[in-house]
């Protein structure tokens, strides 16, 4: 069993993360990525750990101004090279980019290897934002067929990873197909309760868990 | 002269190659490192085709004296003509040379489904490739094969034709192989 990095998917989980877990959060679209750069974050605060994430639509700039404005620094990070972007759109720049096609997935495959087998000797840490758009581009046979290649991939190395997926935006089979890959799956959803609004976390699927309840999410750096 | 068996032979375990010819050489070059590949060697390994369909060029490798009990094959051609008639565990068909991302999951449980530590893959050819994808699209995808091939740490042979490459994408595979053999401009010696 592993720590996460970030207690509040410690506390959720009750510290039970199997080692090189792959990692499912359910979630509604246009929910912000708080709790995956706190987890991106706190992973690559120290010289053993490696962090990426994997995103569509979206610049390098955008997502490091994200990490800015929640008061996370990252520029040691990125500095050291220990943070890296892979941006599925094509549309980022700089040292820490890694570019690709979400409709060549192989360039997709080709980022995630290169980065990992540069990095296998260290703690790699992934936030992968990929699924959603896949299964707007492929056929979800193909993606199935990736995806479960990429979890087994994963499992090779040292790594902790975070998959993102919109779940309302995919039939009930589709997602069934995903969970079935992923070690850890979480749902998370957004409520107004006195005009304040939340996020709620249950835990869908883990092994040996056995509250599926929500509970409230709370971040602390 | 190059004597194309010796090249291959000599290099280590799990090298990969770029294996220039020229048309007229073709079926001799690839024969030639298939025989050292399955016959003596007797390494399973995948073949991926992108010209000839798996039944015309399993009976092709089979008449020129090629083993090829431990081949499995990839074909991205047969379903660009028709319905493929043989159907069997020793090959996967995909629509066509265009889908690189199936070549790249077929050749995922390509690997995994053959046995032993030691195989092969041979890629034939990137020339092919080009008539399908963009220049650069073919480089990534010749990148991306290097990568996986070291990952899965199997050797592996990419076979081009001089006539249909350019010298930009030779110099950019060449970075990603560990050996170019470059028969092109010369007679294959056949042990």
């Amino acid at each position: 069993m592993i720590k996460s990095g970030c207690a509040a998917i410690d506390r959720v989980l009750n510290g039970k993360l199997p080692d090189k877990s792959v990692v499912l959060i359910e979630r509604d679209p246009g929910m912000k990525d708080s709790l995956e750069r706190l987890f991106l974050h706190n992973n690559t605060k120290n010289k053993q750990g490696v962090g990426y994430y994997a995103y569509f639509n979206e610049t390098n700039k955008e997502i490091e101004d994200a990490f800015k404005e929640q008061g996370l620094d990252i520029n040691k990070q990125l500095n050291e090279k220990r943070l890296f972007w892979i941006d599925e759109s094509n549309r980022s720049e700089g040292e820490n980019v890694i570019s690709c096609k979400i409709d060549e997935l192989f360039t997709v495959e080709l980022a995630m290897l290169q980065l990992l087998e540069s990095n296998k000797d260290k703690k790699i840490r992934g936030v992968v934002h990929l699924l959603t758009p896949a299964l707007m581009a492929n056929e979800p046979v193909l993606i199935y067929q990736f995806f479960s290649y990429l979890v087994n991939t994963l499992k090779k190395y040292n790594t902790l990873t975070i998959f993102l997926i919109e779940q309302n935006l995919h039939d009930e089979t589709t997602l069934k197909a995903i969970e079935s890959l992923c070690d850890v799956v979480l749902e998370t959803k957004l409520v107004s309760e006195d005009y304040v609004i939340k996020t709620l976390v249950r835990v869908k699927k883990m092994k040996g868990n056995t509250d599926t309840k929500f509970h409230e999410l709370k971040l602390v750096q | 002269m190059i004597n194309l068996r010796k090249e291959i032979e000599n290099l280590p375990d799990k090298s990969i190659v770029l294996l220039i010819l020229n048309v007229r050489q073709y079926y001799e070059g690839i024969l030639e490192v298939l025989k050292l590949l399955c016959n003596d060697q007797a390494l399973p390994g995948i073949y991926i085709t992108l010209n000839k369909p798996y039944g015309t060029l399993k009976e092709l490798l089979r008449d020129r004296g090629v083993d090829t009990t431990k081949l499995f094959f990839i074909d991205a051609i047969s379903q660009t003509v028709t319905q493929p008639k043989l159907v069997n565990h020793h090959v996967i068909y995909l629509p066509n040379p265009q889908s690189l991302t199936d070549i790249s999951l077929a050749m995922n449980a390509a690997a995994e489904s053959l046995p032993g530590s030691k195989k092969f893959l041979f890629m034939d050819s990137l020339s092919t490739l080009l008539i399908y994808n963009e220049t650069q699209t073919v480089a990534k995808f010749a990148h991306f094969l290097t990568v996986k091939m070291r990952s899965l740490n199997i050797k592996g042979v990419l076979i081009a034709l001089r006539q249909m490459l350019d010298e930009e994408l030779i110099f950019e595979v060449s970075q990603y192989c560990d050996k170019v053999i470059d028969l092109s401009s010369e007679v294959i010696e056949i042990a």
